[in-house]
């Protein structure tokens, strides 16, 4: 079973939401599961801002690149999730994954008051995980566009030297809801 | 003579208590009121903030506080291994501040002795004068806050 589609889970006290959890950095961050369409090793898709994959185009950016920290240097165990979201597909380098998580919506607590700007439209909240903490990323500020935004797409449309990777097409790591945790 | 024990009474409530702590060596101290107690600090999970000096959560059991990195905004180095964490009362929830590992003391003042701050920083009520040293005396309940002016 993919994780495609699933954002909600039911659970005895109610629906869960379905959170891939991953480091990025020291930073800790929860993602939809519904946005993701695979994952692979950065090295597999090469050096490139653009990857497609299944016929897909993925924009590649590094995560921590979406809220200007420092991304984590490229190593053998980096990894590329491929996201899609409301018609638009973007890849973005983590370090690793830590787990899939469903949590109960009343474990999910809004960030205090004391943090003011903008990083409260990045984040639905955040949530205990295993013995840290993990930040819910708002898929609609994940998805919007960023600085240099337009040129990348612009360079994804017109550029026809990008065409499918074939060695990408059979090694997309899907999602299985295996080993999935359940926070109440 | 219960006059003049009501005076004395009367007297020492207009004393504030305060609790003297150091970041980076340098002495800080606030109302003992606006202090919510201090542990050993733990290490923070970071949050990318725009927020200034507001940049991660601390989490204790349970309990996830915001972290105001105070040693920042000082642009001093915290000292001492570990370091210790000042949970401060602020007016709008509780939140952590990494200190010097150096035990913070009590000291109680006559508020009529501060000196004015001269300095245009909203976060210091005043200076006090202890053990010789001119300690800057923080309102803990307005630390870092967007606009905040004070009045001793």
């Amino acid at each position: 079973m993919s994780l495609q589609g699933q954002s909600k889970a039911a659970a005895a006290g109610g629906v869960c939401e379905r959170l891939l959890v991953v480091a990025s950095g020291p930073v800790r961050l929860a993602l939809s599961a519904p946005i993701f369409e695979g994952m692979l090793p950065r090295w597999k898709a090469g050096t490139r801002d653009v990857v497609t994959v299944r016929g897909i185009t993925y924009r590649v950016t590094p995560l921590a690149g979406r809220w200007d920290g420092t991304p984590s240097p490229t190593t053998p165990k980096t990894l590329l999730l491929l996201c899609g979201y409301r018609g638009q597909h973007r890849g973005f380098t983590v370090d690793h994954v830590l787990g899939l998580t469903e949590v109960v919506p009343q474990r999910i607590r809004s960030l205090p008051p004391h943090f003011a700007c903008e990083e409260r439209t990045w984040f639905n909240g955040f949530f205990l995980f295993r013995d840290t903490i993990a930040l819910w990323v708002n898929p609609d500020w994940l998805f919007a566009p960023g600085e240099g935004a337009d040129a990348a797409e612009s360079f994804e449309d017109t550029t026809p030297g990008l065409t499918e990777d074939p060695c990408l097409t059979g090694d997309i790591i899907e999602l299985e809801i295996i080993d999935a945790e359940r926070a109440e | 003579m219960l006059r003049g024990q009501s005076k004395e009474t009367a007297k020492r409530v207009t004393n504030w208590s305060l609790m003297v702590f150091s970041i980076g060596g340098q002495r800080l101290a606030a109302r003992i009121e606006e202090v919510g107690g201090v542990r050993p600090w733990t290490d923070p999970m970071p949050v990318p903030s725009h927020t200034p000096f507001m940049n991660a959560l601390l989490r204790h059991d349970e309990e996830v506080l915001p972290v105001y990195d105070l040693a920042a905004r000082l642009k001093q180095q915290v000292r001492g291994t570990p370091p210790l964490c000042l949970i401060v009362k602020r007016e709008d929830g509780p939140m952590a501040v990494c200190i010097d590992a150096s035990i913070p003391t009590l000291k109680t003042i006559d508020p009529q002795a501060l000196q004015p701050s001269a300095e245009p920083d909203p976060d210091i009520l005043g200076y006090c004068e202890i053990e010789g040293e001119r300690v800057p005396l923080y309102s803990l309940a307005k630390l870092g806050m967007p606009t905040t002016t004070h009045a001793v």
